[in-house]
């Protein structure tokens, strides 16, 4: 099979495999515009960030929602009142520990449960701490108080059409379509570069870039993150890529299972896209030194 | 402007939701036809595809409900962006179709050969499981049809041969493959020849799709036979054997840790089979990936 033929094929592949999320995102979008009180969601998490924050990273495991789809729905809760703090936490809780991702990483590494056991507990604590330090930097307003990015043209008009409460359900309905295919819309535009991107990496990128990273810890670890920022691998998914990946060690490829839910090439496009700038920055520069951190206590306890 | 005129609306035809009610009624459509045409399975693995046929029809349907029309109060007409950047913000969702428009025109092709991804193959290595001693008298997935059912004795040299597929005999080698020693399988993939085996020697491939063709990663079995050299690699064939130990194992199955090989007694050269790849569920015991 020729160059582009594999990169065509790939593309489609990434839009194939996300489009079902984005469908599913909007449509939980749909319902929560249309049928969810908006007090609900601040009442849900109540006042006090700290209690948000354990409850959204407890909820992760329990709602199987992959990276895809989590952005958008984080964006939706905070347009609802959720705190910035505890919608983050709840992005990053959703695709690092729901029952779908438990189940593959159990399977895939079926002959290695230290790293499934591992992946778990440090992704709750990163979770954990990552949501506390935004409630740091957030704690006079910094983060919070800039407004989220703007939504994609013509878009604004039917908030003044449909803006306030008590409205028929009829119309909540169409209001609810309306956000729901704005959402969808304003993520499928990164999702198609990120496709690009990717399927690019995959294709073009030289064979044995990765090999000559393989030999140590110290460098598979960056080696293996960097992989799953450029793969931009699904989370129900990426304990079959990090287990096929036999010439790193267990410790490089927690690196790739901690990160990846979180951090990858379309999840950047979309946080900077759908959140506030600061939040998404903070997230950037914060989340990978911290599984950096947590992957050097792994390794006192894993040879 | 006065309360009252604010609250005057009017239904304005708006290209822009056109075009968003155009792109979504393509994604459906093309995933819909994705299934009709048989090749989802190039793409995603089986436990997603009902979330991806629900998807295309709330897709379509959501299309079909979208409305064209914008309701604008008077004053709003007035403000219009410059005609270059409208007619860019206009033609952007008409981007969007451009997979849509790739996966119609270009027919999907089953990943071949890749010395890049042979790089990430993969194996149970370490053992799975305990070896179960009847794993190979039960039918596996193997998605071959023998022209004979298993147990029966309908072959030319009476021999008969379990169905299995790379995934399912890779793991009975990594569980204990010592156990299988003289079973017969019948086994299909993708010849690669490899400089690092010996003469006798080549691999057997297949792609395992975990969630999309984006992470496909190959699955092996080292198969030694007379036949090797008339094989090219990306030959699709079917082999019949038997579960011997490789005699010298650095030799005969560089890359892999088993100690086991399909001694081969014959080779079938097939077309590649309708789908290439292992991308579906099999809970048959002990084959649970």
């Amino acid at each position: 099979m020729d160059q582009f033929s594999e990169f065509r094929l790939i593309f489609i592949g990434i839009v194939v495999e996300t489009t079902p999320f984005l469908v599913l995102s909007a449509l939980l979008s749909f319902i929560v515009e249309s049928f969810v009180p908006e007090t609900f969601f601040p009442r849900l998490f109540g006042p006090k960030k700290a209690r948000g924050i354990i409850l959204a990273a407890l909820a992760g495991f329990l709602f199987p929602l992959c990276e895809c789809c989590i952005v958008p729905i984080a964006r939706r809760l905070i347009q609802n009142g959720v705190p910035l703090t505890v919608a983050v936490v709840f992005m990053m809780a959703a695709p690092s520990l729901n029952p779908i991702v438990i189940a593959s990483t159990s399977a895939a590494f079926v002959t290695a449960p230290e790293v499934i056991y591992w992946r778990f507990a440090a992704a709750f604590v990163l979770v954990l701490s990552t949501g506390f330090l935004f409630a740091f930097f957030d704690r006079r307003g910094g983060l919070s108080s800039q407004p989220l990015p703007a939504a994609g043209g013509g878009h604004s008009h039917h908030h003044d059409q449909h803006s306030g409460h008590g409205h028929s359900l009829h119309e909540k309905m169409l209001r609810g379509l309306d956000e729901a295919v704005t959402d969808f819309f304003r993520v499928l535009g990164y999702i198609l570069a990120a496709a690009v991107l990717t399927a690019a990496v995959q294709v073009y990128l030289p064979a044995g870039v990765i090999d000559v990273f393989a030999g140590s810890d110290l460098l598979g670890a960056p080696a293996m993150m960097a992989f799953a920022a450029i793969t931009s691998t699904c989370s129900d998914a990426d304990a079959f890529i990090a287990a096929a990946m036999r010439q790193f060690g267990d410790i490089p490829k927690l690196g790739f299972l901690l990160l990846g839910p979180v951090i990858d090439i379309k999840l950047v496009l979309l946080h900077y896209a759908l959140l506030p700038r600061r939040a998404a920055t903070l997230l950037l520069v914060s989340f990978p030194v911290m599984v950096v951190a947590a992957l050097i206590v792994i390794s006192f306890f894993i040879t | 402007m006065s309360e009252t005129e604010s609250r005057i609306y009017e239904s304005v035809f708006s290209i822009d939701r056109l075009l968003r009610k155009i792109v979504l009624f393509a994604y459906g459509y093309y995933l819909l036809f994705l299934f009709k045409d048989n090749s989802i399975e190039f793409y995603i693995h089986e436990r997603y595809q009902a979330l991806t046929l629900v998807s295309s029809l709330i897709l379509i349907f959501a299309a079909l409900t979208y409305s064209s029309y914008v309701e604008k109060r008077g004053h709003e007409h007035r403000k219009k962006a410059p005609a270059v950047r409208r007619l860019i913000c206009t033609m952007l969702p008409a981007l969007l179709l451009a997979p849509v428009i790739c996966g119609f025109i270009t027919p999907p092709k089953a990943l071949g050969f890749s010395e890049k991804r042979m790089s990430t193959r993969f194996s149970f290595s370490g053992g799975a499981a305990a070896a179960d001693p009847e794993a190979l008298k039960q039918r596996g997935s193997g998605d071959i049809t023998l022209a004979f059912p298993p147990g029966a004795v309908e072959d030319y040299e009476e021999r008969t041969y379990t169905p299995l597929n790379v995934m399912e005999l890779n793991y009975l080698f990594s569980a204990g493959g010592g156990a299988y020693i003289g079973d017969r399988v019948a086994v299909q993939g993708f010849v690669y020849r490899d400089d690092t085996t010996q003469y006798d020697v080549f691999t057997l491939v297949r792609y395992m799709i975990p969630c999309c063709v984006v992470h496909a990663y190959p699955v092996t079995v080292k198969v030694k036979s007379p036949e090797t050299e008339s094989l090219e690699t990306d030959q699709w064939v079917v082999v019949y054997g038997a579960v011997a130990e490789a005699e010298n194992a650095a030799a005969e199955t560089a890359g892999d840790d088993t100690g086991c090989i399909v001694s081969a007694e014959r080779i079938e050269l097939k077309d590649q089979p309708q789908n290439p790849y292992i991308n579906r569920w099999n809970t048959s015991k002990p084959f649970r990936f």
